[in-house]
């Protein structure tokens, strides 16, 4: 239909100059006449576009033939010169009208360049610049409506109980229209299918596996957008979505964030709080272990007066021995050991960690290293506590008169530390929980046997920062063994050495 | 007998104040590092209880300053977990060091140790002989036996052996063993010393898995332990 008026426009414009030259006799001579021609078809070119001015072209051919060319009123030619400057009359015009016409088309092309670029640059600054949410969403909504004929435009999230809630939106400018549009949007999500007829655009916005959001465009009935439109649509909407999924994951990211600080924060407290307690500690302990002072406290007090600071005495040693699981505990929690690895004699580790034992203990330990064993690099304090662990562990759950036995052995790169014993044992359901924080076997729990279910969890967090295992089975004939799997660069062997006198 | 207290815990400087008074010690109390030193340069004492974590001047400072001008024996009071602080008290000159929370009992075991030690000290010319349990050591003629048996050691062993026992119930860190016995040069090389601890203890220890005499302080040093005065 437009094309139809173009070629209107071109004809009109011919037969109206045609009518002109005549009208004001302007036909004596030709060049003149063919000059206004050309000026014609280049103005059809430029304003009406490339069909029209070549119908104008042809039709200015036949128009000089015609009225202007002798013999006039016929389309014969006498003169070949004449007949020359026809031909090259109509090539010329023809050229003109096409090369305007391009010329035009080509700044037209510029132009929606120059459009698309600056629609593009304004929705990636929105994206990438320190905008809000809204602030960055609404820009890309006002640049889509730049491009293309938008009725209404939204973009949604939903809160965590799925309600729509209303990020930005084009055409929701008051209260009226706003519910309109997040009802059409509400309708939308129900119908979960687009009508493929309508020119109805939903993008949902996917975040961790879940919907958090979708970009709603309806656009506008009556038009038809170029692929270079949809092209920039696409872009466009992809830019919205981009914003929501940067905002989810800044959600997320300080989520994180926190989490990370209320650890640090729960760590410092509770290490502030162990330091802390134990300054109070000493000075109870100090003033009641004092008081307790033999001789002098005999000739002025009374037994039963002794009886309550030996109390007193007894209940802040159980004090700073709890202030000390919790220290241990809090580095528990922050995988805070970090172990400062040194050359270290096992012999001696075992050695030390047995010295904190009673002689009763100790004489129902037996300890079997091998023969001139290599030195091993581990944190000397850390390996010495879960040794006493174990160890510790092996004399509460066993009987006064059974055996404790602690064995070391050295694979190529492992060193194996097990600790047996004849006790209690261990039953299915302790195997998989008995490194667990505050795990404790049921039965045990009702027993009068004291402990807190944190030993073994020391002792598990303590090798993992050594990079090793523990583990823990039943032995047959009854009681536990306990495993510790250490991977090692063996050091230097501990040789007897040669005098060096 | 004459002690000086340096600890900013009033609390604590009471109470082991009032503990040590009634084992029939006298006591001087400082609340900071300085105030011990003003003590120190105007009271005779015999023995120092110092706090390492002090606001101000610490004790690590003071325990410098005293080993500047004096061989006083010091005894540190530290925290937990820490034996970095406790090397350093050590090599700083201190001659033992006590954990805190601690009770009052503790406290005199030590002192008592460290005074009779520095006694012995002075008069350790007189008994060339020390006997702890089975083990003997005549220092004229440079013999040990155990349990009446001649046992061989080499020089370094005897000498850390000799050393250890002029240093009885006294924490002895890597690097004063290192240097003392083999030269400052070898102070890093705790691998030489366990090595020798190792040999030495086979053969003066009943089980050397378990050793009585020689303690190890774990990441600090060895102790040698001695009942005998």
């Amino acid at each position: 239909m437009e094309q139809f008026w173009k070629l209107c426009i071109g004809i009109a414009s011919v037969v109206l100059v045609t009518a002109l030259i005549l009208l004001v006799r302007l036909d004596f001579v030709l060049a003149n006449v063919s000059m206004v021609y050309l000026l014609v078809v280049f103005l059809v070119g430029l304003y009406v576009g490339r069909s029209a001015a070549i119908v104008s072209s042809v039709l200015s051919f036949i128009a000089i033939d015609w009225f202007f060319v002798e013999p006039k009123y016929t389309l014969s030619v006498h003169n070949t010169s004449e007949w020359l400057a026809l031909c090259t009359f109509l090539l010329v015009s023809t050229i003109t009208g096409h090369l305007t016409s391009r010329v035009k088309s080509t700044a037209a092309e510029a132009k929606q360049r120059q459009t698309e670029t600056e629609t593009l640059a304004k929705a990636s600054w929105a994206v990438s610049s320190q905008l809000t949410t809204e602030e960055a969403l609404t820009e890309v909504l006002k640049q889509l409506k730049r491009i293309a004929d938008v009725e209404a435009a939204a973009v949604v999230t939903f809160d965590k109980f799925g309600n729509v809630v209303l990020r930005a939106g084009i055409g929701a400018e008051d209260h009226n229209r706003n519910k309109h549009l997040v009802s059409e949007i509400k309708k939308q999500l129900d119908s979960a299918r687009l009508d493929p007829a309508s020119k109805t655009l939903w993008t949902p916005v996917a975040s961790g596996g879940e919907q958090a959001g979708a970009v709603y465009i309806k656009l506008s009935e009556a038009t038809n957008e170029t692929p270079e439109q949809k092209r920039l649509i696409d872009t466009l909407v992809n830019h919205a979505v981009v914003i929501l999924q940067r905002e989810e994951l800044m959600k997320e990211q300080s989520h994180v964030q926190a989490l990370k600080e209320v650890d640090k924060l729960k760590t410092a407290l509770l290490a502030m709080i162990s330091h802390d307690f134990r300054s109070p500690l000493t000075g109870i302990k100090a003033a009641v272990s004092a008081l307790l002072q033999e001789p002098n406290y005999k000739q002025n007090d009374t037994a039963d007066a002794r009886l309550l600071l030996q109390g007193i005495e007894d209940e802040a040693d159980r004090i700073n021995r709890m202030v000390g699981n919790v220290l241990n505990l809090s580095r528990l929690e922050a995988d805070a050991w970090k172990p400062n690895l040194e050359s270290s004699s096992l012999a001696e580790l075992i050695g030390s960690a047995l010295a904190s034992f009673s002689a009763d203990d100790n004489r129902r330990i037996t300890v079997r290293l091998p023969r001139d064993m290599a030195e091993v690099m581990v944190d000397q304090v850390q390996i010495e506590q879960v040794i006493k662990n174990l160890v510790d562990n092996a004399l509460k759950y066993s009987d006064k008169s059974s055996l404790i036995e602690i064995t070391v052995s050295t694979l190529d790169d492992e060193l194996m530390i097990s600790v047996l014993d004849r006790g209690i044992g261990l039953t299915e359901e302790d195997l998989p929980l008995i490194f667990e924080r505050f795990y404790r076997n049921q039965s045990l729990k009702e027993s009068s046997t004291p402990g807190a279910g944190i030993g073994l969890a020391i002792c598990r967090s303590l090798v993992e920062a050594h990079h090793g295992q523990i583990s823990a089975r039943s032995r047959n004939g009854g009681g536990a063994i306990f495993e510790i799997r250490l991977p090692v660069k063996l050091k230097q062997p501990l040789l007897t050495t040669v005098d060096e006198a | 007998m004459r002690i000086l207290v340096i600890d900013d815990e009033p609390q604590i400087r009471r109470a082991l104040k009032m503990g040590l008074e009634r084992n029939d010690y006298q006591v001087g109390l400082a609340g900071s590092g300085e105030e011990g030193l003003d003590k120190m340069a105007t009271e005779p004492f015999d023995l120092v209880v110092l706090d390492l974590a002090m606001p101000g001047m610490d004790g690590f400072d003071v325990c410098r300053q005293i080993r500047s001008w004096s061989q006083i024996p010091i005894l540190v009071l530290s925290v937990r977990d820490s034996e970095e602080d406790k090397i350093r008290a050590l090599d700083c000159g201190a001659d033992d060091y006590l954990t805190k929370p601690f009770g009052v009992g503790e406290l005199l075991a030590r002192t008592r140790a460290i005074i009779r030690r520095a006694k012995s000290s002075e008069a350790s010319s007189s008994s060339p002989i020390f006997n702890e349990g089975n083990l003997q050591v005549d220092f004229d003629k440079r013999i040990v036996t155990v349990a009446g048996d001649t046992v061989h050691l080499t020089p370094k062993e005897y000498d850390l052996l000799q050393m250890m026992i002029n240093n009885a119930n006294r924490v002895l860190t890597h690097r004063q063993l290192l240097t003392k016995v083999w030269g400052l040069e070898y102070a890093e090389d705790h691998h030489s010393l366990r090595v020798h601890v190792a040999n030495l203890r086979n053969k003066i220890e009943s089980d050397p898995t378990r050793p009585n005499l020689i303690q190890t302080e774990t990441r600090i040093g060895y102790r040698f332990v001695s009942t005998a005065s």
